[in-house]
């Protein structure tokens, strides 16, 4: 019987907890490499470690495969990760709705801000080629959109919203070592508000560590992460704008 | 009964509606606001609380590491995303719609009808705020109590607070890294407020026409004496402040409160060498600054040498929050 209030991992046997790890030690390969990576993930609370494979990495380091077993269990039915509730809609669909529910072009510009170099994120969603067979916003017939590439600062990108006149700003985090992403991503929001722009803004950020809830806390209409394609914010987006047409904010 | 250190200052400032805010994430805002609430309901306060970010969720949504929970008594006005609230939360008896959408759902103001943990979401911007410090004192709040995220200062704005506490933590580095970026969020807290003159000069020449114009200047110089005014409505960045870095006479640039300056340390320190001068129109007053020697990432720090160097450099009152 499958209890969800008491979820453990899956090895070989139902419930058995098993898991597997992997990581590198600064230490160099031999038996005394492996009793450390035993210990290390003893210590982590794991029960049984087992080093399955160990290879060394020259200059002192070795690599790891593990098998432990976990002894914690968690209450499926307590977790809720917030989504978007707007239905998505296709290519198509969205040029429509933008036709039909706001009868005019939706202006909406991207940036990779900070010192994050890496558009592959920002790139995905709104060059007009596209990703994984959906075109990006700029080939959207009713979206105007704007790719300023990377490095941008936030009074840049504030700059161009205001010259274009936005209707939404997408901003990327690629870079997130040692949380840099996330003074920029909330001096954004913050400086949106100095200029008076943030109510009258969709503002989105997406990466590989942003969510919804997460977006949510920096202050965020919406944060996508990986595996997001263009209709996805598209369609949050427009819906979001038609929204605030009726509502108080 | 020994009146509370926080709520005592809060009085002296005659403060109603105070934000918490913090230099950095994990500074201590939420056992901030928590000590508030418990001292609140020794002293019988009736309080509204909202978060401008994510709060009362067991872990943190960024870093999974394990935030301390909203505990409040019963009676407390909270807003939050409806569908957020769990049966594990207090029993609340939902007031009102606040008109805020988010990804988690309608944000609704409740009442809880017994004490217990909340969690606080949904709530993201100025105007948000402004639209339930209303809410909440005509549903009978005495105080409403804003808890900030992150390294935001929005909640600080003179709009919506009337009086300002500082978190300060260990979560950015060693004492003097601490120390270093406190002095800087104090600066920017208690930035000079301009004078009546330079007050009327800008309300004069400020004309503002729909809310396009935000992030526009105004100068003038001012008559027969060598100086110039500047008045910035929108953000002030290290550009703005730049641009009149080298003017020969000295420049007066006014912002509009202290959720308008990003101005960097560096920029900030040449600026007022050159002669120059940063100030705002108005601001909530700091009424302290809460420091917190514990840190999610490592070992604590010495928490009597971080409150002295803390209270030899900063003029407000500086607490150890878990005294």
């Amino acid at each position: 019987m499958n209890d969800l209030r008491h979820i453990r991992p899956y090895g070989d046997t139902w419930d058995d907890g098993k898991v597997q790890m992997s990581f590198s030690l600064p230490v160099p390969y031999g038996e005394e490499a492996k009793e450390a990576a035993r210990q290390y993930v003893a210590k982590l609370g794991l029960l049984e470690p087992q080093v399955v494979h160990a290879m060394d990495l020259g200059e002192e380091m070795t690599f790891f495969v593990l098998y432990a077993k976990a002894t914690h269990a968690i209450d499926f039915t307590t977790i809720k990760v917030p989504k978007v509730e707007s239905p998505v809609m296709d290519f198509y669909e969205i040029n429509q709705f933008i036709k039909d529910h706001i009868g005019r072009k939706v202006v909406v510009v991207g940036a990779c801000t900070g010192t994050d170099a890496h558009t592959v994120g920002i790139d995905a969603i709104m060059n007009m080629k596209g990703y994984a067979g959906e075109y990006g916003l700029e080939r959207y017939p009713e979206i105007d959109a704007y790719n300023m590439g990377s490095q941008v600062s936030n009074a840049a990108l504030i700059r161009k919203a205001k010259e274009v006149n936005a209707d939404a700003i997408l901003v990327s985090q690629v870079v997130t070592q040692k949380d840099v992403h996330l003074p920029n991503l909330t001096e954004l929001v913050d400086m949106l508000e100095a200029e008076g722009l943030r109510q009258r803004l969709v503002v989105i950020c997406g990466g590989p560590r942003l969510n919804h809830e997460v977006a949510l806390e920096l202050g965020y209409d919406a944060g996508f992460g990986s595996g997001t394609l263009a209709p996805d914010v598209a369609s949050f987006i427009v819906h979001e704008m038609v929204k605030r047409q009726t509502s108080k904010f | 009964m020994n009146r509370s250190p926080l709520w005592e200052q809060i009085d002296i400032h005659g403060a109603c509606d105070v934000s918490i805010v913090g230099i950095s994430k994990h500074a201590g805002k939420t056992t901030v606001l928590g000590r508030l609430i418990a001292d609140a309901k020794e002293e019988r306060r009736c309080l509204g609380v909202a978060s401008i970010g994510l709060d009362g969720e067991r872990v943190d949504s960024l870093s999974g590491i394990p935030k301390p929970a909203i505990w409040v008594p019963e009676g407390t006005l909270f807003a939050t995303a409806i569908k957020s609230h769990g049966h594990n939360h207090a029993p609340v008896r939902w007031l009102e719609p606040a008109g805020i959408s988010s990804p988690l759902g309608e944000v609704w103001i409740g009442q809880t009808q017994e004490e217990g943990p909340i969690e606080l979401v949904g709530v993201r911007q100025l105007a948000h705020l402004l639209s339930l410090r209303k809410s909440f004192h005509e549903l009978g709040a005495d105080y409403v109590l804003f808890d900030g995220a992150l390294s935001r200062m929005i909640a600080v704005s003179p709009e919506v607070a009337d009086g300002v506490i500082l978190a300060s933590g260990a979560a950015v580095g060693n004492v003097d890294q601490v120390v270093r970026e406190t002095l800087d969020a104090v600066q920017k807290l208690t930035v000079a407020v301009a004078d009546a003159e330079v007050t009327a000069w800008v309300r004069k020449h400020w004309q503002p026409t729909g809310d396009v114009t935000n992030g526009a200047e105004i100068s003038a110089e001012t008559d027969g004496a060598p100086e110039r005014i500047v008045y910035c409505h929108g953000a002030v960045t290290d550009e703005t402040v730049l641009r009149w870095m080298g003017s020969s006479a000295p420049v007066w640039l006014i912002g509009r409160d202290p959720t308008c300056l990003f101005v960097s340390r560096e920029t900030w320190r040449v600026f007022l060498r050159a002669g120059h001068h940063l100030q705002v129109l108005d601001r909530a007053p700091l009424i302290g600054v809460a420091i917190n020697p514990s840190s999610p990432f490592g070992e604590p720090l010495d928490r009597h040498q971080l409150l002295a160097k803390m209270k030899a450099k900063i003029a407000v009152p500086v607490w150890d929050v878990m005294d």
